[in-house]
């Protein structure tokens, strides 16, 4: 059976005669199957069943049918977003779609507007920092905060674009640590001259923590998509691990600029007798210190390291095609002969 | 060498399984995302305090004003109307290609929104620096001290003491450097654009609707409005050479936006996809049919 490359509902149906999918992988996906069922059942036996009206078994049957493993089009997102009158404390990350389903844009959440607010003020602080200083050096602090700042929007919107979960506690909390962190560190963009002087001003350290704290969340996330994901399982394991990986090599950028920005500020503490008094002028004025462009820089290198290793991965290391829809299982043979063969395909064309 | 070692990593490590993403909705946010750049340089330009406007002051400000709308109408008439003929569903490749691009025309559009606010603070810091002459003028020909003190003889001297910190460029090394700023920030923008232009509808699709891989035959209107399209770049980027005064940029500015708009107008008569060559059915008309019908002997 073809799968058409957009993810849509296949353009072919299975002809007579036409092969089949082998018996060991449709057994393999029976029990799959049955595993997300089990797991999806019995989350909804606790909680009531999800968003429908208590107006029959029957309808409760059809829903949790139509919302096996994933938000089918018959099932709106909306219907499970929101809850005025119930308390949820928790709900598991569930996965929006599979390959081949009816893809349907969801309503926006107004959690994603109001998340974008941040940005307004974001972007604001960025173009600050342009107009202070029009300079190469400008340019450098520029894209150093702003891409950072614009990579947890893109993680978020990848999220938002694959997973779902209901309108339940934890996740509210979860949205409102992330909020805190981007807001913060958003109000720590400054401009060159209070960046470029980690020694005297704390912003920049501040920023850097912020951003390892915004990739420790955004690693949580995906832990929590590992452990509790509702959905292929199997497939959901294994984007959660691909995902924290992404986030170390960043995340480990970040941390090195938040060390070295804070050996800067703290390492002066001790050795200058004026450093509390400096440092309380430093939001004031411009203080002489040394300038440090290395937190910058290594912020700059994370955002930029990780869309090149992701932009690697995907043209050199995803089968084309639309092969890489199909699901295999891990672990088996099959798995390294269908890794092997394309790429050595690719070097034969090269 | 690296090769083996990112092929044993493909195979330890990369598995063949991916959840699908909802296009519509990335597609979706990545509209809210521009608007969010847009707006910033709506913002920029809106709350600039210039307490005696110019007219050179409010023609910057227009020009300014109208390249951000148009900009708008530009980039959502460069967008697919649908997500099945956007490039994250054409393929992983041009999906991946189109994020990147995405990326560098976000900062561009923020960058852009800088030069303008920096092209109307032009206008203020020339005015601190009037203000700067003539009371530094006052102040070398006043006698008395209590009005030096006071400055109540010079209301404008008041202002210019009262500015704060000196500027870290002179107005016209802030000029250039803002031209500059501008200039490269508008050639990146339509770089992007067209980029993801042709990101949407394939490299391949786009060489055919200039010339047709069957009878090899050039569609000479269209390649001319590459020709155009590229020419228009290469001017933005190399605009700050010439020109640095803030009016100007802006106008011109202005101008070339709605180039862009226009090419693009015409790129859809000269460049549409009927322009590659259609192979007639091969069927047509030299095709027969059997008219005997085979018959059953025994009957």
């Amino acid at each position: 059976m073809t799968v058409s490359d957009d993810g849509n509902v296949p353009t072919t149906r299975i002809e007579e005669g036409e092969e089949q999918e082998p018996v060991q992988r449709q057994g393999l996906n029976q029990e799959m199957q049955e595993e997300e069922d089990t797991m999806y059942n019995d989350h909804h036996a606790d909680s009531g069943g999800g968003a429908h009206n208590d107006s029959g078994k029957k309808h409760d049957k059809q829903n949790i049918t139509q919302r096996r493993t994933g938000v089918t089009a018959e099932a709106a997102p909306y219907d499970i977003n929101y809850y005025p009158g119930r308390v949820l404390l928790y709900s598991p990350i569930r996965q929006r779609q599979k390959w081949g389903d009816l893809q349907v844009l969801p309503v926006t959440a107004w959690e994603n507007l109001f998340f974008d607010l941040f940005y307004v003020a974001a972007t604001y602080n960025v173009s600050f920092i342009l107009v202070d200083d029009v300079s190469g050096v400008g340019l450098l602090y520029a894209m150093g905060t702003f891409l950072p700042v614009m990579g947890l929007w893109m993680d978020k919107m990848f999220f938002d674009a694959r997973f779902v979960y209901e309108d339940d506690l934890f996740h509210c909390l979860f949205q409102i640590c992330i909020l805190v962190v981007l807001a913060t560190a958003v109000l720590h963009i400054r401009s060159v001259d209070v960046m470029s002087h980690p020694d005297t001003n704390i912003s920049m350290f501040v920023f850097c923590i912020l951003l390892v704290l915004s990739k420790v969340l955004v690693l949580a996330r995906s832990l929590e998509i590992y452990l509790f994901g509702l959905g292929q399982t199997k497939i959901l394991k294994a984007v959660a691990v691909r995902d924290m990986r992404k986030v170390v090599i960043s995340g480990s950028m970040y941390a090195a600029a938040a060390i070295v920005a804070g050996m800067e500020y703290y390492g002066d503490q001790g050795q200058d007798s004026s450093g509390s008094e400096r440092r309380g002028l430093a939001d004031i004025a411009v203080v002489e210190g040394e300038i440090n462009h290395i937190p910058i820089s290594l912020c700059l290198a994370g955002f930029l390291l990780e869309q090149i290793v992701f932009a690697v991965l995907v043209v050199y290391f995803s089968p084309s095609g639309g092969a890489h829809k199909e699901r295999y299982v891990e672990g088996t043979g099959q798995d390294a002969v269908v890794a092997v063969v394309p790429f050595f395909s690719m070097c034969c064309m090269r | 060498m690296i090769h083996c070692v990112l092929t044993i990593y493909a195979i330890l490590f990369l598995r063949r399984s991916s959840v699908p993403m909802n296009i519509d909705f990335v597609l979706h946010r990545n509209g809210e995302w521009i608007m969010l750049m847009l707006g910033e340089s709506v913002f920029s330009i809106l709350i600039v305090d210039i307490p005696n406007e110019s007219l050179d002051f409010y023609k910057t400000f227009y020009f300014s004003l109208l390249t951000i709308v148009l900009m708008q109408y530009l980039h959502f008439r460069s967008q697919p109307d649908h997500a099945d003929h956007h490039a994250m569903r054409r393929s992983k490749n041009s999906g991946m290609s189109w994020s990147l691009f995405q990326i560098a025309y976000s900062f561009a559009l923020v960058a852009l929104g800088a030069a303008f606010t920096i092209f109307l603070t032009v206008f203020a810091n020339e005015e601190n620096n009037d203000d700067a002459t003539s009371c530094r003028r006052w102040l070398a020909e006043t006698d008395t001290q209590a009005e030096v003190d006071t400055t109540v003889g010079y209301p404008l001297c008041r202002r210019w003491l009262a500015g704060g910190e000196e500027a870290k460029y002179d107005a016209d090394t802030l000029k250039e450097r803002a031209a500059h700023l501008f200039s490269g920030s508008l050639a990146i923008i339509f770089f992007c654009l067209d980029c993801m232009t042709i990101l949407h509808l394939g490299i391949k699709e786009s060489q055919e609707r200039c010339v047709c891989k069957e009878t090899k035959k050039k569609n000479c209107k269209g390649m001319f409005l590459l020709v155009l399209r590229l020419g228009l770049i290469a001017f933005c980027a190399t605009l700050s050479q010439w020109l640095t005064e803030p009016q100007d940029l802006a106008g011109i500015c202005v101008a070339c936006v709605l180039c862009q708009l226009l090419l693009r107008k015409l790129g859809g008569a000269y460049l549409s996809s009927n322009q590659v060559h259609v192979e007639p059915d091969a069927s047509w008309p030299n095709v027969t049919h059997a008219r005997a019908a085979q018959t059953d002997e025994h009957s």
